[in-house]
């Protein structure tokens, strides 16, 4: 029921997507024709090259035209690949869905045992060396803290590549890692910081307190009662930025030189490939709202208190 | 200090847990014995970008184009020297007497990669579909030649108006020779994806975004086959990772070496780093429509002594450039002659201008493209430069997508752009740069500046066949330009590549193409 | 005129300031923080005073020097010291932060709190759009508009509170809906005031405080993603001194001149921090208020 509910109300915020982004990248100046044949094509060429291309078409029919081929699963093809723009797409999808997993991963790694060590001595010297390690990461510019980790382990000390993303699995986890540091550096002090004040709730909470009187073990006690609540709260945060950081990895990517969604939004909207504009925007849309989504019925899991309807 | 406690912790920990199986030793391929070129290996080029298609009708970028000029023939080709023009696939051409028609003889033993022979008609097919009006190459075919197979083996083209230079335009990529029974067995759309080769190479394998592998193709004409078993070519996007990989050996060849670290290569153990000529001008076309100053010579000539060309080699290509000496693209382009060099004069550029329209100076704007380094440098070096004459230059960096706008609309002031010359023929950019658009040009590389004298002499050019009287054509022709003006005309950057030293053979020719066919490596 | 439910807000008000200043001195990351960054403004101000050298004027004798005593950060690839163009950079890049975060609150707090109070269709309008807004890609959001406007800074806030609006619109519409069923604002509709009324004088002034908190928190990150506009070339124009600019124009030598990429970020991380605790302290004034 809720389920239903929310897809049906994924559908007009799809279709606005779909609208904006269409009549955006047609108001940007810059003709795609005159960028395909370059500077010593005479103006009939690029008139022709336009016919040839549907760019001479009302504008009203272009978007119907784009809007029934998206609902027939079709994105349409690469005025630069010559291939379906779905296509070109799934292939960068990878590595940018991995860095990004890959940084959550990390990021909860560093969250859970900080959070919980400066909870536990709040106010003490643990406490506040978390927090000040918090703000001070947080204050960091991702791109130039990449550019500073790069420095010093790709190209003094040589422990990690420079760039790319490797041909296998063990490789990526290797030639992604500074760039899923720095994601993890800038993601997990908001973690920390919300993880350790729900902690910090939660650790006062009578029901806490009563499983301590019964007797529980304080391993258990942190582990089935403390935890689990306090998480909810944070799986929420990790959610929202999560889809921030979809739409935000281009900067590390370009750091990194990784061939992402990153690098394939900032070309494509260079060489004004309206399909694979089109068709990026649309998907990151979706992915955003499935992750909003996600995250909603994760939270109903973690925190047995939540319930939809 | 936390921070950097964790940091380490990390490091360490992850370190342990990837290092066993990273360090994966490169192939390396047993050589054959003696003889002088080596025969067999692998060789590994790094590059900065990945193919982004295989169908030369819509390719555009450099990486594409150079990667299908190693698998593609096309019927005219430059010596390694990049010095003169040969036949390639064609065995010989011949002209009728008013350069108007064109007539040539295919090789009969050339294969495409699936064993099937090349023929007249593969070939006026190919041109044909490249010249189609969805095409990204249709530009290439100058003087609008119509196309008929005479037999087999045997084209013929006729031009519109006689043009001495055309077999010069057959090297270029948007005439690579295509099968025609492929296309018509996979359909043309997959064509970007599964290219059948006509030249020394095959596409064997392509990961995309990662990998190309390219095998010799056994039906390969010419002498000059393939020396080595295998080419990958691997996306290093990377600047400084492609340097450190050639250094490394883990690759053995790096192209697009940044300026900024040739001299520290030139140390490096087992590298060799190499610098050569690009056909290329970097130069600012000044927009008469839009400035009225810009109409008046004087203020033009003004602005070109007034800038220090050796000063922007010195900054901004680190010395491994040249200083621009002529409208045509560099030394080694035919006819060039540096004899109009306009020297770096600031008294003179001083008094050109308190002669001119606009003694007290202007204010103008220049357009560059948001991220390109090079062209940032030279604007702002620019703008110090022509404070000196009272012309206040405001810098405004735009998306890519936009400058192209701008300049072909019309609508910039000043712009930086990097234009290059595909072949070694001057005539190429001639109409671009110099003519009108009912001329069949640009409007001048739509500054909007028109000099007939230059049109007549650049026409004139195209129906000359007598290399000696073409040269004086073209004397007076930059002479006229380089007094006239209407673009400031920079530097030339160049060509710089490293490779192990056991490579031999291999160069990048100054129109930026290389053939990995030619390179060998020893052990 | 006296109205029954001014006087409320009037006294809530009242309160709020004696405590405000009583409790601002009590917060030291307040205090850090300020201090930080009036530091920072402070030297910028006197740059001219704390450094010989011209910001702009290129020296090419002298280009890529490392950090000495005569340039405390080195020089950069056209002979410039980089701790002046660092200097000089201060009151361009907090402008920049400020009005990047100003802008969006304003335009988010008013269609939020329009649709929170109005309801009906005017409401879900607004909200659709906002959930269009949240989902867009912000970067392909940010780079079209500054195409489509033309570079330079008008074009970059216009981009920035486009794509950041929508999280203010939605804090507003929370809190008013909350507020609506609050007495005062009850007793101000009985007695028949104007909507444009109830909402500017009755309602507003209680969602700008966790607009505010909101507002800190996103500062800094605003700050950091300004920069990396211009990292990826679509910030000012050169040659201004501008911290991402700088740290953009310096990537090609990170191998050889590290400098040119490292010090200057430092500024930022010094802005970042003194925003940070200011907007720690803040909250904490503001919450301890409510």
């Amino acid at each position: 029921m809720f389920l239903r509910k929310r897809l049906a109300h994924m559908l007009p915020v799809l279709f606005g997507i779909t609208l904006v982004v269409f009549l955006m990248v047609r108001l940007i100046p810059g003709d795609p024709a005159r960028i395909l044949l370059g500077t010593h094509a005479t103006p009939e060429r690029v008139t022709e090259l336009r016919l040839a291309l549907g760019l001479e078409q009302p504008l009203w029919q272009q978007f119907f035209l784009f809007v029934g081929n998206v609902v027939r699963g079709d994105l349409g093809d690469s005025l630069v690949y010559r291939r379906p723009v779905l296509e070109v797409i799934l292939e960068r999808l990878a590595p940018t869905l991995f860095l990004i997993g890959y940084a959550a991963l990390l990021s909860l790694l560093v969250t859970i045992p900080l959070a919980l060590w400066a909870a536990l001595r709040q106010n003490r010297l643990p406490d506040q060396g978390v927090r000040g390690f918090a703000t001070l990461t947080l204050s960091m510019p991702s791109f130039w803290l990449g550019l500073n980790l790069l420095i010093l382990f790709a190209v003094r000390l040589r422990w990690f590549p420079v760039a790319g993303y490797g041909n296998d699995l063990r490789q990526h986890f290797w030639h992604l890692f500074l760039p899923a540091l720095t994601i993890t550096l800038a993601l997990a002090p908001m973690l920390i910081r919300s993880l350790r004040s729900s902690l910090i709730d939660v650790l006062k909470a009578p029901y806490v307190e009563f499983a301590r009187a019964k007797g529980v073990s304080e391993r258990r006690v942190l582990q089935h009662h403390v935890l689990r609540t306090a998480l909810s709260s944070t799986v929420t945060i990790l959610g929202l930025n999560l889809g921030w950081l979809i739409g935000g990895t281009v900067v590390i990517e370009t750091v990194f030189t990784i061939a992402g969604m990153g690098s394939l939004v900032v070309s494509s909207i260079f060489a004004r490939d309206y399909p694979v504009i089109q068709g990026v925007t649309l998907l990151f849309g979706v992915l955003v709202v499935s992750i909003n989504l996600l995250t909603d019925l994760v939270y109903a899991i973690l925190d047995p208190r939540v319930t939809y309807e | 200090m936390k921070h950097r406690i964790v940091g380490v912790w990390l490091v360490v920990w992850l370190v342990g847990l990837v290092l066993t199986g990273c360090v994966a030793a490169p192939a390396a391929a047993p050589a054959a014995e003696g003889g002088e070129p080596q025969r067999g290996g692998i060789l590994t080029v790094a590059r900065s970008a990945d193919v982004n298609l295989w169908d030369p009708k819509y390719t555009n970028d450099n990486y594409s184009l150079w990667a299908e000029m190693q698998i593609y023939a096309t019927l005219m080709q430059n010596s390694p020297d990049g010095l003169q023009l040969n036949p390639w696939l064609a065995e010989s051409y011949e002209f009728n007497e008013d350069a108007t028609e064109v007539t040539f003889k295919l090789h009969d033993d050339a294969q495409f990669c699936d064993g099937s022979p090349i023929t007249a008609e593969d070939v006026r097919w190919s041109l044909e579909r490249s010249r189609e009006p969805d095409s990204n190459v249709s530009w290439q075919f100058f003087s609008n030649p119509v196309i008929e197979v005479v037999d087999d083996l045997t084209l013929k083209f006729t031009l519109d108006r006689p043009n001495v230079a055309f077999p010069h335009y057959l090297t270029l990529w948007g005439m690579s020779v295509l099968s025609k029974k492929h296309a018509e067995t996979v359909g043309v759309e997959a064509l970007s994806t599964q290219p059948l080769g006509s030249g020394p190479f095959c596409l064997d394998r392509w990961d995309k975004g990662q990998l190309v592998v390219l095998k010799p193709n056994p039906g390969y004409w010419g002498e000059d086959r393939p020396l080595v078993d295998e080419v990958h070519l691997r996306v290093v996007q990377d600047d400084n990772a492609r340097v450190l990989q050639v250094q490394t050996g883990e690759v053995d060849i790096a192209l697009d070496i940044p300026y900024a670290q040739v001299e520290a290569l030139k140390g490096a153990p087992g590298v060799e780093v190499f610098v050569d000529t690009l056909y290329g001008t970097a130069a600012i076309p000044l927009n008469q429509r839009t400035v009225p100053q810009f109409a008046d010579k004087k203020i033009r000539q003004a602005m070109a002594h007034a800038i220090d060309r050796q000063a922007l080699v010195d900054a901004v290509l680190l010395g491994q450039g040249e200083v621009a000496k002529s409208p045509f693209y560099g030394p080694a382009i035919l006819y060039w002659t540096g004899d109009f060099e306009i020297p770096y004069d600031l008294e003179k550029a001083r008094q050109l201008m308190a002669e001119s329209s606009a003694p007290d100076g202007f204010a103008t704007e220049l357009i560059i493209t948001s991220g390109d380094t090079m062209a940032a440098q030279t604007a702002v070096i620019l703008k110090d430069q022509l404070a000196q004459i009272n012309v206040d230059v405001t810098i405004t960096p735009v998306e890519a997508g936009t400058w192209w706008e701008m300049w072909s609309g019309g609508t910039y002031q000043m712009l930086y752009k990097l234009g290059t010359n595909d072949v070694i023929d001057p005539a190429e950019n001639l109409p671009f740069d110099f003519w009108s658009v009912e001329d069949g040009g640009s409007d001048a590389a739509f500054t909007g500046f028109y000099n007939e004298r230059i049109v007549e002499l650049s026409q004139a050019a195209e129906r000359e066949f007598d290399n000696a009287k073409r040269a004086e054509l073209y004397y007076e022709l930059q002479q006229i330009a380089m007094d006239e003006t209407p673009q400031l005309w920079l530097f030339h950057p160049s060509n710089r590549w490293a490779t192990r030293d056991n490579v031999e053979g291999f160069s990048v020719f100054p129109t930026g193409l290389h053939r990995f066919w030619l390179a060998s490596k020893t052990q | 005129m006296s109205e029954p439910s001014m006087g409320m807000a009037g006294r809530v008000n009242d309160w709020g300031l004696r405590w405000r200043e009583a409790r601002w001195l009590q917060q030291p990351a307040l205090l850090v923080g300020g201090g930080l960054l009036l530091a920072m403004v402070l030297a910028s101000l006197l740059a001219k005073q704390i450094s010989p050298y011209d910001p702009i004027a290129q020296n090419l004798s002298n280009t890529l020097q490392p950090p000495s005593p005569v340039h405390w950060f080195g020089t950069d690839n056209f002979g410039r010291d980089i701790f002046t163009r660092v200097l000089h950079a201060v009151q361009l890049d907090l402008q920049i932060g400020v009005l990047s975060v100003l802008f969006p609150m304003v335009v988010g707090l008013f269609l939020g709190s329009l649709a929170g109070y109005l309801g009906g269709w005017v409401e879900t309008v607004v909200m659709r759009v906002v959930d269009v807004f949240t989902a867009f890609p912000f970067l392909v959001m940010v780079i079209a508009i500054i195409a489509i406007l033309g570079p330079g800074l008008t074009s970059m806030y216009v981009a920035l509170t486009l794509a950041g609006w929508s999280a203010y619109a939605r804090i507003a519409r929370g809190e008013i809906l909350v507020i609506k069923k609050a007495e005062y604002v009850q007793a101000a509709r009985a007695l028949g005031f104007s909507n444009l009324r109830i909402m500017f004088r009755h309602i507003l002034p209680n969602i700008v405080t966790p607009a505010i908190i909101f507002a800190m928190s996103d500062i800094v990150l605003v700050i950091l993603s300004t920069t990396s506009l211009s990292f990826l070339g679509l910030g000012v124009q050169p040659p201004t001194p501008e911290w991402g600019s700088m740290i953009a124009e310096g990537r090609p030598f990170i191998m050889t001149a590290w400098w040119l990429v490292t010090l200057p970020g430092m500024a930022i991380v010094l802005v970042g921090l003194g925003l940070s605790l200011l907007g720690d302290g803040l909250a904490d004034v503001l919450r301890t208020e409510e």
